[in-house]
């Protein structure tokens, strides 16, 4: 699989190709700039993070593609071994599946360079919290359907090491509690962040996409106090990771998505995130509904105010069953948590965060320094405001953001 | 302190903690109520509050609750998929005045109740057709569809 490798670059502004490179299996690599201009990176009053933006002008990071392939999965659901080789100098990689709905997918497994299993072998048919959660895996994943993302690090506890990683796809279905493989075609696509350290600062572009809910078109909400005044709030939540809102671009969709019903058989968040294959440029898509009705993942369902399309979300790719985040508008009284901060929420977990402590689950995130506590971010009610250190660390790593 | 008066005391003691039992505001459950983008399971439900259901179902009917977390409530039910469920479902139906809960009451029973949905459900989703409010007559649109036999989702790449 190694001498598939093809290197594509991501340029500020440029349109993420998946297919860069092409099948050309001899193709040298050819690294782009991936830096993003953060001319006036940084609104936080931290000395520390004003000289890291200073950093982030120089254009610190590029991103490298390590892999991008087809793999079939046989009748298990598993892939043969894949391998690519991470560089020296990355500081994240990025593992893409892109599938078909309503298929899950997942690692079943990687292993570093030196050996270390950063995923489990066969960890959704053997952790306690599968597929929802590999607990037991160094580097945490989870599984989605139509299309998955895998970064390391997410966590402290994992070193990134250089050489040849090898990884196991896995493409299942669910029923009930019982797993089921599903043979099929999936794309595949590697990249590493690379730099000569973590970056300490970042830009990160939006798309928004409009359904017509609260009012909202791409044209009104250019002007709306209301919309632009929630842009502001997350502007400021993101500023204390050094994390700043860069280009941002509106577009409008049909009004069918207002109210989305996610079920076993007809999701219609799969086509929603779809709708982001209009976009031209690489940035993380907000998709603005109505309502939002989520699955459980062993039956039932419940309104949420906002759903990711990952943790993290796909990268490299728009227009996949995952490509973006979905957040309810609907006006309510009292409702708990502005949508300013499930914005921000979310959009932590499309970067790569999970929550801090997981409700009624005795589950924690991997983060030395978050304590699951109210203030944060990412605790599950979402209403609070802080991001600690790491959490920052992490979202900088992910390719979205520009360094 | 004769016998009567201890027994008045304990009456009106028992009194004000029937009534104070009766207006507390169930602080275990807020958590599963705010969380803005998790459905939990019936077993994580079962397993950490007990009661779970009867709670919920004070929870969906309380109003001191935010509207939020009574829509949660209401559709959470759709993990007990039982004549207790059904029977507040349709008791909400009928007396939500507010159209945002109504409209969750609905789709919950034929979500949750699907094909199965017996006479009762049918009929609430027929009146909710014409109901004043267009959320409500919107939702019933879509709870309809739970009466039908599920089509598959389309393919998406």
């Amino acid at each position: 699989m190694r001498s598939r490798n093809v290197l594509c670059v991501l340029v500020l502004g440029a349109v993420l190709s998946f297919g860069c490179g092409g099948d050309d299996k001899e193709e040298p690599l050819v690294v782009l700039n991936n830096s993003n201009n953060v001319n006036n990176a940084n609104n936080s009053n931290n000395a520390n993070n004003a000289n890291n933006a200073n950093n982030a002008n120089n254009g610190i990071s590029q991103l490298e593609v390590l892999l991008d392939t087809s793999v079939t999965t046989a009748a298990t659901g598993q892939t043969q071994n894949i391998t690519f080789d991470v560089p020296e100098g990355a500081q994240s990689v990025v593992v893409n599946v892109i599938g078909t709905s309503p298929n899950q997918y997942t690692l079943n497994s990687w292993i570093d360079a030196d050996g270390t299993q950063l995923v489990t072998t066969n960890w959704v048919r053997q952790d306690q919290f599968a597929p929802q959660f590999c607990t037991g895996c160094l580097q945490r994943v989870t599984s989605a359907v139509g299309a998955f993302a895998a970064m390391a690090p997410t966590n402290q506890d994992v070193e990134l090491v250089s050489g040849t990683h090898t990884i196991q796809v896995e493409a299942f279905s669910v029923a009930g509690n019982q797993i089921a493989g599903v043979a099929g075609e999936a794309q595949i696509l590697v990249t590493a962040k690379v730099a000569p350290e973590r970056p300490p600062a970042g830009t990160i572009d939006l798309n928004f996409f409009f359904t017509g809910a609260r009012g909202w078109t791409a044209e009104t909400a250019k002007t709306d106090q209301v919309f632009q005044g929630v842009i502001e709030e997350v502007r400021t939540l993101y500023a204390q990771v050094g994390i700043e809102l860069g280009d941002l671009a509106y577009y409008d969709i049909s009004e069918d998505y207002q109210i989305i019903e996610i079920d076993q058989t007809t999701a219609s968040l799969s086509p929603l995130f779809a709708e982001s294959r209009m976009a031209d440029n690489d940035a993380v898509n907000l998709f603005f509904v109505d309502e939002l009705m989520q699955s459980g993942p062993l039956g039932g369902f419940g309104v949420v105010l906002g759903i990711s399309g990952g943790i993290p979300g796909p990268t490299g790719q728009v227009g996949t069953a995952r490509s973006g985040v979905a957040i309810a508008t609907k006006s309510m009284p009292g409702v708990p948590t502005p949508m300013s901060k499930v914005i921000a929420h979310e959009m932590g977990h499309f970067l790569g965060l999970y929550h801090t402590a997981e409700q009624l689950l005795p589950i924690q995130d991997q983060l030395d320094d978050t304590s699951g506590s109210a203030d944060e971010l990412m605790n599950a009610a979402g209403n609070g405001d802080r991001l600690s250190e790491f959490q920052g660390v992490v979202m900088r790593l992910n390719p979205w953001v520009k360094n | 302190m004769n016998l009567k008066s201890i027994a008045v005391f304990f009456v009106v003691l028992f009194v004000g903690m029937g009534s104070a039992v009766a207006h507390h505001h169930d602080g275990e459950i807020d958590e599963v109520l705010k969380a803005i983008d998790v459905v939990p399971t019936r077993a994580q439900l079962d397993h950490n509050l007990k009661n779970a259901q009867e709670r919920i179902i004070h929870a969906m009917n309380d109003t001191k609750r935010n509207e939020y977390e009574r829509q949660r409530a209401i559709t959470l039910l759709s993990l007990y998929p039982n004549q207790k469920t059904k029977d507040a479902l349709l008791e909400g139906f009928r007396t939500f005045e507010n159209p945002q809960l109504k409209k969750y009451t609905i789709y919950t029973l034929a979500r949750t109740f699907g094909e199965a949905s017996d006479d009762s459900i049918r009929q609430a989703i027929a009146q909710a057709k014409n109901d004043e409010s267009l959320d409500v007559r919107k939702f019933a649109k879509l709870a309809e569809k739970y009466l039908q036999p599920k089509t598959t989702e389309p393919s998406v790449k």
